[in-house]
């Protein structure tokens, strides 16, 4: 073949080849089948690098006769992979996706209505486990549509159905506080005696610029309107039941003042005002910070420990991470509520109903007893024995490095905190300390001595025209400017008052008002 | 020997003694000490994450903004270079350095050389349709939409197929291109060839220059691309380099609730050790090549 018609040959094919590709159409959601298995793609953030094909999907797979198509979200891009995969029609059958988004109400809303989204089965009996999932879920009337429920939502912790409140609080130098003559016995502290702690601690740190006597984490700053203010986000409600601004009550303004003169005392990290991701964890952690504002699940309370008893094994880490307890100017505890809002497992719509059916087995046989265990543990014999009814691994060290599929779906309806208790890698020591503060802590809301703020339900849920428009920014342009009043930049409240006052705050909460008549 | 009256002056190759003694003038120390400042401010970030990607993590936490390593350890390399996912999207980016340059290679230069040929029904049709493309983009939704029925859904090819042309690049090539005498095609017509002998024997040879430098701008766009992967590619194995690289460094950063992440890990020092891992090589390469940046842009620019 002469080279000239080589190249005009190459040249064809190579435009051909893509008017063939663009034949094809993936977009067809029949069921098909693998052999007698019926094939199910899932899209979860929690598979992290898990795309299946071990011992433990096979064994899922052949007991469900399923074919999983595993793959995962990476947290950086979540929101746009699915938003992409939505607008473009190629989502998978089941996905996972974030509820962080303060203005979800809407787009969710508009998923089920749009026919993104297929609703649960009305009929969930087949599924008791499921059932008992939802029906242990704070606010689970929210999420739902005419009645659907579109999605299973994660569960925050099934085992303690009570906690109705966040683990969003302190940690502290117990140790540094002994030194210093302001430790108070069971690490419970009064406001007043909150203040004096962070008082010595200031004091202890005087010559150092780049220590300070408390740092809140970066979405948390500042921690001390907690104690102030009824709502974590832009909604309360008045003593009439009216819906105001939480941002301009005089409840918020007062922690606000309070915020700015800690600020101003120089208690508070100074260069808090521009600190990155994790910049506070990492002060804390360096020995540079008196007390931590976090949120303590679990995972990040047994990484401040561990990274304390990697770094310093000198110092005593349960005086050095000890969790503190403290009252407000009211004499209570404070603390976010925890609602169901983390994240959610959703089903495309054009999937059939036997496809969720079965996929709804598989979530329900996880969530069991049965389900749990192969999911913590693995498989009888290969990677545990029972001795004395208790699974027991074979090799530990071997274990950790060792992934296992039904871990990470069984992640698609709870976010792992339930199966803690199972888990044979949990640190107990943190597990114990974290438990042990959550019952105090509800021993407390059972005495009336602690106080849970948090955004309505109905208002929280609530899809208005303005409301959606508008909440969104209203809520980030008023946690910057919190931050600004703080550190000075905004020098009065009037100054603070008139920046809120650009967002249409009154339009909106007329519309919320009307809406909840 | 007697000079021409049209002979350009003798040009001395080394600056005159004169010259020579007034190199280090005021405003040379001036310009020396700003350009001394500007690239300390270039070099030292690379020094910095360098120093932490060494540094164990009690050194770092205490001391975030080091200036020499206080304690030395090479655990965080050890763990990169245990990764299995940034080994894979090494691989995966090779891939796309060199088939997807080559591929993005041969549709530029055949486009840049076909429209920068005088006369042909529709060529300045075609060659405005391609313009508008780099003032307007049809929209993400809609190239979801194309992938999607190109079936590229979490294929390598998604991240090569896509960018065949590059409009910028390929009107260097053409520019380049128009800037080589007609007279060359006329001969070689004269002298019997045809048009893709023309193209191959007589322009491609002297495009030489342009040529390295637009292979050049694919190869490091190629090298840095991550989009296509994270809207289209869900298979990790599947993940370039820079995506891998980016969720290391997102994930590690932060103290992400939920994510299955060891409490062992020193984030920072494996972020660091990761960016070094992913920008050594282009570090190798780029001081040898960087010259064709400069004059690849200034010859392409010739004819507008």
């Amino acid at each position: 073949m002469k080279k000239n018609h080589f190249l005009t040959l190459l040249s064809l094919v190579t435009l051909v080849i893509p008017l063939f590709l663009s034949s094809c159409d993936p977009s067809d959601k029949r069921d098909e089948y693998d052999g007698d298995k019926l094939i199910v793609s899932l899209r979860n953030l929690y598979f992290d690098s898990y795309s299946g094909g071990d011992n433990y999907t096979d064994f899922i797979e052949d007991k469900f006769k399923l074919k999983l198509n595993l793959s995962n979200y990476s947290w950086a891009d979540w929101t746009t992979q699915v938003n992409g995969a939505i607008n473009g029609n190629n989502v998978e059958d089941v996905f996972h996706f974030n509820l962080d988004s303060y203005n979800f109400a809407s787009t969710y809303e508009y998923w089920a209505q749009g026919e993104v989204i297929k609703a649960l089965p009305s009929d969930l009996s087949n599924w008791p486990n499921i059932v008992s999932l939802l029906e242990n879920t704070s606010n689970i009337d929210a999420l739902k549509i005419d009645g659907k429920l579109y999605g299973i939502p994660i569960a925050k912790n099934i085992d303690r159905p009570e906690t109705t409140f966040a683990p969003f609080t302190y940690v502290y130098r117990r140790d540094w506080a002994k030194n210093l003559n302001v430790y108070q016995e069971g690490d419970v502290y009064t406001w007043q005696q909150f203040n004096a702690l962070l008082h010595a601690l200031n004091l202890h740190f005087k010559n150092d610029a780049s220590s300070a006597a408390i740092g809140d984490v970066e979405w948390g700053f500042p921690s001390i309107t907690n104690f102030y203010k009824d709502s974590p986000h832009c909604f309360t409600k008045d003593d009439e039941g009216k819906v105001i601004s939480n941002f301009h009550s005089s409840k918020y303004i007062e922690g606000l003042n309070k915020a700015k003169e800690f600020v101003g005392n120089q208690h508070y990290y100074q260069n808090q005002y521009s600190s990155k991701d994790g910049e506070m964890n990492k002060r804390y952690a360096a020995q540079k910070l008196g007390v931590l504002y976090e949120n303590l699940s679990y995972s990040n309370y047994n990484k401040l420990r561990t990274d304390y008893i990697r770094n310093y094994p000198n110092v005593d880490v349960d005086e050095a991470t000890a969790i503190l307890k403290v009252k407000g100017p009211d004499g209570k505890f404070a603390l976010e509520g925890a609602e169901n809002w983390f994240s959610m497992t959703f089903f495309d719509a054009d999937i059939s109903d036997l496809k969720q059916a079965k996929v709804l087995d598989l979530i329900n046989w996880l969530l069991g007893e049965e389900g749990t265990q192969f999911a913590m543990y693995g498989i009888e014999g290969y990677d545990y024995d029972l001795i004395n009814d208790e699974p027991v691994l074979k090799d530990k060290d071997e274990y950790k490095t060792k992934m296992n599929g039904a871990k990470y779906l069984r992640y698609m309806a709870t976010l792992g905190y339930d199966t803690l208790h199972y888990d044979p890698l949990v640190n107990i020591d943190s597990l114990n300390l974290l438990n042990n503060w959550t019952d105090e802590m509800s021993d407390a809301l059972e005495a009336n001595e602690l106080r849970i703020f948090e955004e309505e339900p109905q208002i929280r849920w609530l899809s208005s025209p303005l409301k959606n428009q508008h909440s969104g920014r209203m809520l980030s342009n008023a946690n910057a400017y919190v931050t600004q009043y703080a550190f000075n930049s905004l020098t009065s409240i009037d100054a603070y008052v008139a920046k809120l006052n650009i967002d249409p705050w009154e339009s909106v909460l007329n519309e919320i008002n009307g809406a909840l008549k | 020997m007697k000079r021409s009256r049209f002979e350009l002056p003798y040009l001395p190759l080394r600056p005159s003694r004169k010259s020579a003694n007034h190199r280090f003038g005021r405003l040379d120390i001036v310009l020396f000490i700003v350009l001394l400042i500007y690239g300390i401010l270039i070099i030292f970030p690379f020094y910095n994450a360098f120093l932490i990607s060494i540094s164990p993590e009690h050194v770092y936490n205490e001391t975030p903004l080091l200036l020499w390593p206080k304690e030395l350890t090479f655990a965080s390399y050890s763990s990169v270079f245990a990764n299995k996912n940034l080994w894979s999207g090494f691989r995966i980016t090779m891939i796309l350095l060199t088939v997807g340059t080559i591929y993005q290679m041969f549709f530029t230069i055949i486009t840049g050389y076909a429209l920068s040929r005088s006369k042909w029904f529709g060529k300045n049709f075609l060659m405005n349709m391609i313009l508008v493309t780099m003032f307007f983009g049809g929209g993400l939704i809609p190239y979801y939409y194309l992938i999607t029925n190109l079936n590229l859904h979490d294929k390598i090819w998604v991240m090569i197929i896509p960018g065949a042309i590059d409009t910028f690049n390929m009107l260097l090539m053409r520019n380049y291109f128009q800037s080589l005498p007609k007279e060359l095609e006329e001969s070689a017509r004269i002298d019997g060839a045809n048009d893709i002998q023309i193209f191959v024997k007589v322009y491609l040879p002297l495009a030489l220059p342009m040529i390295a430098t637009v292979g050049l701008f694919f190869a490091v766009g190629n090298w840095n691309s991550w989009y296509n992967a994270m809207l289209f590619v869900k298979t990790p194995s599947l993940w370039p380099l820079q995506f891998v690289l980016r969720n290391l460094i997102i994930t590690g950063a932060s103290n992400i609730e939920g994510t299955i992440t060891s409490p062992d890990t020193y984030s920072q020092g494996l972020v660091m050790a990761s960016i070094f891992f992913t920008i050594v090589p282009m570090m190798c390469f780029y001081p040898f090549l960087q010259r064709f940046f400069v004059k690849g842009i200034v010859v392409g620019a010739i004819k507008g």
